[in-house]
């Protein structure tokens, strides 16, 4: 039979409050979980604070209101009763003040002695306490699995015993000072850390699957940008991720991304899914009130066009605003009635957006969101405003996802290795594209400075003098300029004929260009080149040192995005698979299965463009699309999952099927078959 | 005469009226501030042949002007170039009006002419701008300013003058020299206050002096120009739109539009988190200041103002929505350069079309008449004495967050001055006081005598609690109207946006959350502390709601209030912010009271531990013939921060029951759109402004998305037939039935529409 983690489709969460003891409606949920299709239940069982079932272990808090009430269990029953997969949800991150109080030597320590305030990862907490938490939950329950809303710790530099031994005997070394990246000393460390977190990954899962059986699995949870999340999708089938609304710094264009994104890691053929937020989590957390149906609609939409199988997220089991329990059941059975679109499939498109854990951690240095997340997130918008297909994928994974795309896009990857850079160089010169920004390749892997690009081959670019400042780019905005050089223009300043220059707010220094390589840009002020492209091998570059990607996260200029979106058709030339005009906020995200297409489109007009909170649609139309067809897809049929409606003479010219969408109010799935 | 900085010196151009110099292609009726429809305004400063007047001629042309501002300094060369610039303006039939910038004075000159400075309470100048402050009561402006009126006018004959600076100082610095003291002595029997204090009635005299200086500038201003210059020789200061920088800056809006034909606005783009639709408002404010036939005219940057780029053009479709949203308001377009030349072109083209298009529909876009349900009262009294340091979020936020709820309704409105609530010119019939905290007597009473008549109240916050001093009452001034009362202690004025307990806002410091037994999170966009509290409504329905059920649940009985449409299945509102116990009367009812704050973390916590309180938080009543709401909770204010929808649709549903069936158009279909609604005689002129996608965001706009179809129903009011349907943007036909309404659809609108129904 096929393992639960991989059948299950929909998921459904209600955390447990304490006055929930008194008042969780049981029979009323298990209808909710039926209206929604849900075949996985996550249902709080224990975590640092609390339990929520009679546990043996004496620092577990009961229930405020009903101690004795074994409420985990009750569900857990119910669900299994009901045919629906149940995974208990640990909090193992924080711990109360009874339990410090009672073991302060499990806690991390400061270099002077002072307790911190959560458990140190090294201390038997994590080995014996939890461990033993879910040998007790395994008992008496069964689970299927355990998802972990605490991270495991270990981040924190401890002083502690346990971890001067640990360290020592492992690597042989006493413990670093003190954080300080340019310490040799502190990145051993850093790595150290890493590695004992997975090993504790490891050990949890050791532990779920001797006492639950090989399909019990510890699960944990990722998060937006986490570091190691490529080393735990190694380890894992199935990946949960906690990024419940827009309010978690994000929109629902990146909501898609996301779920795109984990899957490159895991594995198109498996289950990655989200909690999505029902409860009012934008611009407040107000935990009891719906969050507005619009809003959370979309982002159930959003995140279901990227690939993620929806879980629906309430924060407590009794809420007075009904509101939010009607927002996920129409999403969900609609769902269902089309799961077989909706997982099992690849996606399409021309260019990788690479991202880098080593850039996040060696090269930004502490200081990933403006170095490395800003960048990142200017790419992915100036993209989805071009109509651009993308797919963000880690750069580890490159070489299994280069064989099917036409472009890497490298946004100010500081920190490469050389291997990578080797890559990279092979995969342009053998015909693919290169885009990359900033300061991409000028840092090894341990982020410390190298003499020249490692890409400088490539780019044709070469530092001259001194280094710039790692965090020169993350400067206020200035008043300065990007020059479009006199002469003939290059095709990609298109749509610029009106100008000589463009805003620029940043100040470029100390560089070198081959001769044989276009400048297409120059730093006004200092006259140095801004924007380079040129051919290597048999591919084509675009070297953009001026951090117009980042530029555009922080405050989305205009002649940004337009210049970014010729640059981007330029690099892929004709390699692109299917376009959308039309105006409007549109996403497009293309995938196939075997003899057919699956294009899904969102709207996010005048809604995902802004910061205000969504309240209602704002429909669009009509939209011209046109697709290429592989050679198994005839493409003759198109079957519209929304509108519920086929057509069957779609014009074709070649390999293209053409058609238009009247009218998209917030989304649609084509099917071309 | 090297003491204005270079920089500084401006002068404006706009169809000529100097007697010598006769226009040309427009029939000359009337002085030339009641025809000048369309201005530009750019710089005769810089190098001599930086000015290049055959394109700027061209582009004059092009644009339709009527009239240019042209800014220049008191360089010599520059001089010469104001000249050339304006003989050629003059020569294409162009008023033209010299623009310049008194805001600070070289400190070149400090030793030959310290009288002119504003001074410490230590006798030292105070460094502003690039140089010093000259003081607006010192020999600064007789002697030298006006010394360089005389120059320009027998220079170039400039017809007019406008200036930027003109008000000097503001309320945050108290002038200590010898004038201002012996002045203030003069006027007030006292001496300067010692500082700025709210509290001490010295420093509310030194406020209230402070502005009836800056008309005393104003008027003797234009004595000088009128004087040297002819009659229509106009002085004109140069105003901000925002209401809180113009009371910084003692500039009373309603005072001013007293003594002026024309109103200069310097209110060039959304930036400082404007939005398109309150540029539309504010025009439709300033237009219906006393003396209505006036000419406001707004300056609108080409450039990217307030961002580092001002080299750069605007993005078209930006620069487009807000001339649009101006012009539906009633603004008169002023396009504005900040250099004379450069080589971002694009920023060239962007007004061309725009005022072409004005041009043609020019008898269509002046001398009209506002229409409205809707009066949005302001109190510059208010927002100085009750708002005193606050006044953004007192003052300005509460009225943005009700402009925008009401906006969204479609139902016409107007912002109207409190003192001339009795004069209602606009005729409306709800009056909406949004958090009016500072009110004296007399404004009470025209208050209470509205809805003694039959006028609707909605009236928020703590709207009359305090007095024209903006000291605290012991009880509102409105109480009768209002139903409410307090209930012992008056709370402190931050009290909506304070953490209780903690003194703080919690902004930036205190308990910040989600984290163990957190209370409240920081606000979005650096904003106060977001409390976890709720309004709760009344009767609570969820006994009968599909949804859990516990067995405390109270029975579901009784009929809501109209003003909870919508809100059926839900029992609770996000709130966010706190209420204070009230007094209530025993003839109104209390649809929605108030939840006090519980943890919002860890998942444990979540539960209300003060389910059900008879705090009110919306008070629904009558008074004489009126309909009265009045909503303690700051709701206004909180859209006004960050939108929340429940928010937005508690506001609505409030609007539209105060307007009731009176409200003379809708329109039907998703889309965002301004509308605002004009009469002339014998028809109607409904403006129509794209606002999707728009105003949700502080990015610069780079795309417009059409939106409809929408269908529009226009009451027809006495004398207006309703026999034609026109649009004049799209030019395209309309098809339309008509009976006491007209009703339309409108296939498609990208930016705008501006449909004349006659």
């Amino acid at each position: 039979m096929t393992p639960w983690y991989e059948r299950c489709y929909r998921w459904a969460q209600t955390n447990i409050a304490d006055k929930d003891a008194e008042r969780y409606d049981i029979p009323w949920w298990r209808e909710q979980w039926k209206r929604t299709a849900v075949q996985a239940v996550i249902v709080n069982c224990a975590g640092a604070r609390i339990t929520f079932y009679p546990s043996k272990f004496p620092l577990q808090r009961r229930n405020l209101f009903l101690p004795d009430r074994d409420l985990f269990g009750e569900l857990a029953t119910a669900a299994r009763e009901d045919g629906i997969a149940v995974v208990a949800r640990m909090d193992s991150g924080g711990v109360t003040e009874e339990f410090r109080k009672a073991h302060p030597d499990w806690l991390t320590r400061t270099r002077d002695g002072n307790y911190g305030n959560s458990p140190c990862i090294n201390s038997p907490y994590r080995e014996e306490y939890v461990t033993g938490i879910f040998n007790e939950a395994i008992q008496r329950y069964q689970p299927d699995g355990f998802a972990d809303n605490g991270g495991l710790g270990g981040s924190v530099l401890c002083f502690c015993d346990r971890c001067a031994r640990r360290f020592r005997d492992d690597r042989g070394k006493t413990l670093p000072p003190k954080v300080d990246f340019s310490d040799p000393l502190y990145r051993e460390w850093l790595r150290w850390s890493q590695t004992r977190i997975l090993e504790v990954w490891d050990l949890n899962n050791q532990v779920t699957k001797a006492g639950g059986g090989p399909d019990c699995l510890y699960l944990g949870m990722v998060r937006k940008f986490q570091d190691n999340a490529r080393e735990i999708a190694r380890r894992t089938p199935l990946l949960l991720m906690d990024s419940q609304s827009r309010n978690d710094e994000g929109s629902f264009r990146e909501n898609a991304d996301e779920a795109r994104y984990l899957h490159s890691l895991v594995g198109w053929n498996n289950v990655v899914t989200e909690a999505m937020s029902m409860t009012h989590h934008s611009h407040g957390y107000f935990r009891v009130a719906s969050d507005p149906p619009a809003e959370a609609r979309m982002y159930l939409l959003s995140g279901i066009a990227g690939g993620w199988q929806p879980w629906y997220h309430h924060i407590a089991a009794y809420s007075e605003d009904r509101r939010q329990y009607e927002i996920a059941p129409p999403v969900f059975q609609w769902h269902k009635k089309n799961e077989q679109y909706l997982v099992n499939r690849t996606p399409v498109a021309t260019a990788g957006v690479l991202r880098s854990d080593l850039s996040s951690v060696f090269y930004a240095r502490g200081a990933a969101p403006q170095l490395i997340q800003t960048p990142y997130r200017g790419i992915v918008h100036a993209l989805f405003r071009s109509r651009f297909p993308y797919l963000p994928i880690h750069i580890g994974d490159m070489e299994r996802e280069g064989k099917n795309l036409s472009v890497l896009i490298l946004p100010n990857l500081g920190a490469m290795t050389d291997a990578e850079c080797d890559f990279i160089r092979g995969f342009v010169k053998q015909g693919g594209a290169l885009f990359a920004t900033g300061m991409t390749s000028l840092y090894d892997s341990d982020g410390e400075p190298r003499k020249d690009f490692g890409l400088a081959s490539v780019f044709g670019v070469h530092i001259e003098g001194p280094l710039p400042d790692r965090m020169s780019f993350a400067a206020p905005s200035k008043e300065t300029y990007l020059r479009i050089p006199k002469g003939r223009r290059h095709e990609a300043l298109v749509g610029f004929e009106g100008t000589d220059i463009l805003p620029f707010g940043g100040l470029l220094t100390g560089l070198r260009v081959d001769s044989g390589r276009d400048i297409l840009l120059r730093d006004e002020q200092t006259g140095m080149p801004a924007l380079i492209t040129g051919s290597y091998g048999k591919g084509r570059f675009v070297f953009l040192p001026a951090d117009l990607d980042r530029r555009y996260g922080m405050d989305p200029q205009p002649d940004h995005a337009r210049l970014l979106g010729n640059l981007f058709r330029w690099a892929a030339g004709d390699r692109i698979p299917f376009s959308v005009e039309g105006p409007g906020y549109i996403g497009s995200y293309l995938y196939r299965q075997p003899n057919r297409l699956i294009l899904h489109l969102t709207n996010g007009t005048g809604t995902d463009s802004g910061d205000e909170i969504m309240d209602q649609n704002f429909p669009v139309g009509p939209l011209k699309i046109k697709v290429k067809l592989p050679a198994d897809v005839r493409g003759g049929h198109l079957n519209f999952l929304v509108a519920e409606r086929s057509l069957t003479l779609a014009l074709r010219t070649g390999s293209i099927v053409e058609f238009e969408i009247p009218r998209l109010i917030d989304h649609e799935v084509v099917v071309i078959e | 005469m090297a003491t204005l900085r270079r920089r500084r010196f401006l002068a404006v151009a706009a169809g000529a009226t100097v007697s010598s110099v006769p226009r040309v292609g427009r029939a000359a009726t009337g002085p030339w501030y009641t025809r000048c429809h369309r201005w530009g305004q750019t710089t005769a400063s810089g190098p001599q042949d930086s000015f290049d007047l055959a394109f700027w001629r061209d582009q004059w042309k092009r644009s339709a002007l009527d009239g240019v501002l042209v800014e220049t300094s008191d360089q010599a060369s520059d001089k010469d170039t104001f000249g050339r610039v304006t003989e050629a303006a003059h020569n294409d039939g162009f008023i033209v009006l010299a623009a310049i910038d008194s805001t600070s004075v070289s400190g070149d000159v400090l030793k030959s002419n310290p009288e002119w400075f504003a001074r410490t309470g230590r006798g030292e100048p105070i460094p502003w701008d690039e140089g010093f402050a000259p003081c607006v009561n010192g020999p600064y402006r007789q002697t030298q300013l006006f010394g360089v009126f005389r120059e320009l006018i027998d220079k170039a004959h400039p017809e007019g003058f406008a200036e930027r600076g003109w008000s000097g100082l503001g309320r945050t610095t108290i002038c200590y020299c010898e004038n201002c003291a012996k002045l203030f002595r003069d006027s007030t029997g006292q001496a300067l206050p010692l500082a700025v204090a709210w509290d001490d009635p010295i420093y509310r005299d030194w406020i209230r002096w402070n502005y009836a200086r800056r008309l005393q500038v104003w008027e003797q201003s234009n004595q000088e120009t009128k004087r040297i210059g002819g009659p229509d020789c106009l002085w004109i200061g140069m105003n901000a739109a925002s209401r809180a920088l113009q009371s910084a800056a003692f500039r009373d809006s309603h005072a001013i539009a007293q003594r002026t034909p024309v109103l200069l606005v310097d209110n060039q783009s959304r930036y400082e988190g404007g939005s398109f639709r309150q540029n539309a408002v504010e025009g439709r404010y300033l237009n219906g200041l006393p003396g209505s036939d006036k000419i406001v005219v707004e300056t609108m940057a080409m450039y990217q103002q307030g961002r580092p780029f001002r080299r750069s053009g605007n993005p078209a479709t930006e620069a487009h929505l807000w001339m649009l949203s101006g012009i539906a308001g009633g603004m008169q377009p002023c396009f504005r350069h900040v250099a004379n030349r450069s080589d971002d072109r694009r920023q060239y083209e962007i007004a061309p079309p725009v005022f072409q298009w004005h041009k043609k529909n020019e008898r269509y876009l002046a001398n009209r008449t506002r229409i409205a349900t809707i009066g949005l009262v302001w109190s510059q009294s208010s927002a100085d004495f009750y708002g005193r340091n606050s006044i953004g979020m007192l003052a300005e936020l509460p009225y943005q967050g009700m402009a925008h709820a009401i906006g969204t309704t479609n139902i016409p409105f107007v912002p109207i001055h409190i003192e001339d609530i009795e004069r209602n010119a606009a005729g409306v019939t709800v009056l909406v006081l949004p958090n009016i905290g500072g009110m004296s007597d007399g404004e009470c009473a025209a208050v209470r005598r509205f809805v003694e008549r039959g006028g609707t109240l909605i009236a928020t916050g703590v709207t009359s609690l305090y007095n024209q001093d903006g000291e605290p009452r012991s009880d509102f001034g409105l109480a009768p109207v209002l139903g409410a009362h307090i209930r012992g202690k008056v709370p402190d004025r931050m009290y909506f946006v304070t953490i209780q307990g903690s003194g703080s806002t919690g902004a930036a410091s205190g308990r910040s959350g989600p984290g163990p037994g957190s209370l409240y999170v920081p606000g979005p966009y650096g904003g106060p502390a977001i409390a976890h509290t709720y309004l709760r409504l009344l009767p609570e329905l969820a006994a009968k709601t599909h949804g859990p059920h516990h067995k405390g649940e109270p029975s579901a009985a009784g009929q809501r209030h109209a003003v909870l449409d919508g809100f059926q299945n839900t029992d609770i509102l996000p709130f966010g912010g706190f209420l204070a116990e009230l007094q209530v009367d025993s003839d109104r009812t209390m649809p929605c009271t108030f939840v006090p704050a519980f943890p919002q973390s860890p998942t444990d916590e979540i539960w209300m531990r003060e389910p059900r309180t008879n705090i009110p938080a919306l008070i629904l009543g009558k008074y004489g013939k009126g309909n009265v709401a009045f909503l303690p909770a700051d709701l206004d204010r909180r859209y006004g921060m960050d939108p929340i929808p429940d928010h937005g649709m508690l506001l609505r549903n409030l609007v539209r029951w105060a307007a009731g069936d009176r409200v003379p158009v809708s329109v039907e279909g998703p889309a965002r759109v301004g509308t605002y609604l004009y009469r002339q005689e014998n028809r109607l002129i409904l403006h129509l402004v794209n606002e999707t996608g728009a105003d949700n965001q502080r990015a610069l706009l780079d795309e417009p998305y059409s939106v409809g179809p929408l269908k529009i129903k226009v009451a027809l009011p006495p004398g207006v037939k309703g026999r034609s349907v026109r649009l004049m943007v799209s030019e395209s036909p309309v098809r339309h039935q008509r009976s006491h309404n007209v009703e339309f659809e409108i296939a498609q609108i990208r930016q705008h529409e501006l449909v004349v129904i006659e």
